[in-house]
């Protein structure tokens, strides 16, 4: 399936186009699309440097934050959330 | 804007009035505010302005819940003013503002307090430090959990 993965916070320097897409098993779940958006950082930016961030991030739909066995299949805007620090 | 509540995510400046105005009452004896601003130092850097990022449909979602959390705990008929910014401000401009109508001013401090450290460590909202030197960078925040 095609997962749609909004980016926010400190993402945006690293993906400046505010969105990703990627192609994953129809029974993919949160953990697998943490892992695959690290392996897109890493071809990005082979010198490393956004495990960790990504590590410390949330994953989120437009509901609620998921955790990590959450099936994804049929969850509308998928967002991953980098540590939060509003008002 | 329903019963009481209003819950903003807005590009348009904040409205300290709108705020005070929605929450007053004939039997809110109290009227509590925070007001968030943008400083002009941070960390020994000094800031010339900063940007704003929110996702938008589940930070109302949040501030909603949080919302019903202060009722909960400090009464059902308390008026709730929440409203973030997003997009950029300058020194001084506001980026925050809650607002809490109550009976008396106990309930109104303890939930305006409650509301602004929520949505400092649950809201999906982001900032970026713009300096005098001419760099960026986004500040280190609070990891979300489940809730």
């Amino acid at each position: 399936m095609q997962i749609r993965l909004a980016v926010f916070g400190a993402f945006r320097g690293a993906l400046a186009q505010g969105e990703l897409e990627f192609s994953l098993p129809d029974d993919a779940r949160v953990q697998h699309l943490r892992q695959a958006l690290k392996a897109h950082l890493r071809r990005l930016h082979p010198e490393g440097g956004d495990d960790a961030l990504v590590d410390r991030s949330a994953f989120a739909d437009v509901f609620e934050v998921l955790d990590e066995e959450t099936p994804l299949a049929g969850r509308q805007g998928l967002a991953v959330l980098p540590p939060v620090c509003g008002g | 804007m329903t019963d009481g509540l209003h819950c903003a995510i807005s590009t348009a400046p904040l409205s300290v009035e709108a705020a005070l105005r929605f929450v007053s009452a004939p039997g809110n004896g109290a009227v509590t505010s925070f007001i968030g601003q943008v400083r002009d130092l941070n960390q020994g850097r000094a800031v010339r302005g900063v940007s704003y990022d929110v996702y938008d449909a589940l930070a109302l979602r949040g501030f909603e819940q949080l919302a019903a959390e202060a009722r909960e705990r400090w009464g059902g008929g308390l008026c709730l003013w929440l409203e973030h910014f997003k997009g950029r401000l300058e020194v001084g401009g506001v980026s925050i503002v809650i607002a809490v109508g109550s009976p008396h001013r106990d309930e109104g401090f303890q939930a305006c307090r409650y509301l602004i450290e929520e949505i400092k460590h649950r809201s999906p909202i982001w900032k970026q430090e713009h300096y005098h030197d001419g760099d960026s960078a986004w500040v280190q925040g609070h990891a979300l959990c489940r809730h």
